[in-house]
């Protein structure tokens, strides 16, 4: 007897059905018969991938959808889909952020927008993620956004892992104290301008477990790390790649104070270069983490360090 | 035990000698085997497959023997790949429609997951871009809609055109 693709379970049409995308799922299966309009509405966590010049705007499922992918900078209405966990958009235009609210999308739950071209919308959003308006938000990678203007946001406790580009470190302290349970932290500062120490928050014992700071490249302006690292004693991993007066006595402060590191990876410039002679080792044996560090490039007035990947071999 | 061999029965009588190591890609004879303690020696049955399909999982499972283990999967990110079948399984899976379906019936009861995760996108592939007419065409698939309902799937559908 020959076996027919309706002679299947359901759950293995459905098993089927994930492999295949909605598109090709509602123009090929849709009023087919009963069975199968039965079972593609019993989909769940349907992903829509949206690029130029696609219709969608007769989707069925709109509610079935949970993670959109937008590559194209055409008009999208996200209204219809207020069931979405998921929202990535490659290139963020005003037309997208401005729809990116907690009314439209009250479950969100992951969001990446890393390039955008609106700086007004890019505000008004950072403003509601960080006051606590997407109530389930945990990931948020916001390309870039600048300081509130009321120079503090309240507290979102939802969320937990951060990434963003931003002209002023000060965002970092009040980030930090917006985001009470954030464990994942990535950001790139894009201009030189230094910490206010006297307007630092009082943070204590803050969660964070991993700190990423990107310092923008062909810059040798000296950020105040030491006062950031102070307020995330409970960090396990940390990546800098910026420029220092002293990369010993960085690594010295890093080790006395984050007393549960287990993973350190830097690129870091001494400039100018005080450590000229140092032993590479005298630096290794500072902590277990710091094994991997070798200087990379030594000059007359600069020395710049690095951590050595180790590659897991089988 | 690399060579160690078991007895597997297909359901129309026909006993395979197979390494233990291939056999355990089955999650399903590996449960049996570690966790019912079933004897080596001792043949057991799988009622659910027959022999023409037996070999076809065998043939499968020996050419994939060292594969890597797939990645688990949780529910709300089941994105699959749609499109990357090897060379190898391209030209395992040039088989009819039928026994495409009984692979699939086949790894689903084995658990093997590597098999239906090919078989499954070969399948979607054979779905790709194609109108609903054509879906039905392909697969045979009886149209149960009353006279009733078949109009107002057509006025819905006109509505949705119009939109």
């Amino acid at each position: 007897m020959f076996t027919l693709l309706e002679d299947l379970p359901n759950e293995l049409i459905i098993e089927i059905f994930s492999y295949t995308q909605i598109y090709d799922l509602l123009s090929g299966f849709w009023n087919l018969n009963k069975r199968f309009n039965q079972l593609i509405h019993s989909l769940r966590y349907l992903c829509l991938v949206l690029t130029k010049n696609q219709t969608y705007e007769n989707i069925l499922l709109s509610e079935q959808i949970t993670r959109i992918v937008i590559v194209t900078l055409d008009y999208i209405n996200l209204n219809p889909f207020n069931n979405l966990r998921s929202l990535i958009l490659n290139l963020a235009t005003e037309n997208h952020l401005k729809q990116i609210q907690s009314k439209i999308l009250p479950n969100l739950v992951y969001l990446s927008l890393p390039i955008s071209f609106d700086y007004q919308s890019t505000k008004q959003l950072t403003s509601e993620i960080f006051s606590n308006q997407f109530k389930f938000l945990r990931f948020a990678d916001l390309g870039q956004i600048n300081m509130p203007s009321k120079l503090s946001w309240s507290e979102s406790p939802s969320l937990r892992s951060i990434c963003i580009r931003s002209p002023n470190i000060n965002i970092i302290p009040l980030i930090l104290q917006s985001c009470t349970q954030l464990t994942h932290f990535q950001v790139r500062i894009t201009d030189e301008n230094h910490l206010d120490i006297s307007s630092l928050p009082i943070i204590l014992n803050h969660p964070l477990k991993q700190f990423i700071f990107l310092q923008f490249q062909n810059s040798t302006f000296v950020y105040d790390i030491v006062n950031i690292i102070y307020l995330i004693p409970n960090i396990k991993y940390i990546d800098l790649r910026l420029c220092t007066r002293s990369f010993i006595d960085l690594i010295k402060l890093i080790s006395k104070y984050l007393i549960n590191l287990k993973n350190f990876d830097c690129h870091i410039i001494e400039y100018p270069n005080k450590d000229e002679n140092i032993d590479i080792n005298i630096l290794r044996n500072i902590h277990p983490c710091y094994s991997n560090i070798q200087c990379t490039l030594r000059e007359d007035y600069f020395c710049l360090y690095t951590s050595k990947k180790i590659e897991n071999k089988k | 035990m690399a060579g160690h061999k078991i007895k597997l029965q297909s359901n129309d009588g026909d006993i395979f000698d197979v390494e233990v190591e291939i056999a355990k890609l089955s999650i399903t004879i590996k449960t049996m085997l570690e966790d019912l303690s079933m004897n080596e020696e001792e043949i057991i049955p799988l009622p659910n497959i027959n022999s023409a399909i037996f070999k076809k999982v065998i043939q499968w499972t020996t050419h994939h023997k060292d594969d890597p283990p797939l990645p688990p999967e949780d529910d709300e990110n089941r994105e699959k790949n749609t499109n990357d079948i090897s060379s190898w399984d391209q030209e395992f899976l040039k088989v009819d429609q039928g026994t495409l379906f009984e692979l699939i019936l086949a790894a689903n009861y084995l658990d093997i997951k590597g098999l239906l995760d090919v078989t499954c996108t070969s399948v979607a592939n054979m779905i790709k871009g194609k109108t609903s007419e054509e879906i039905r065409q392909t697969f045979n698939i009886k149209n149960d809609f009353t006279p009733q309902e078949e109009e107002q799937i057509k006025k819905e559908n006109e509505w949705c055109e119009n939109k």
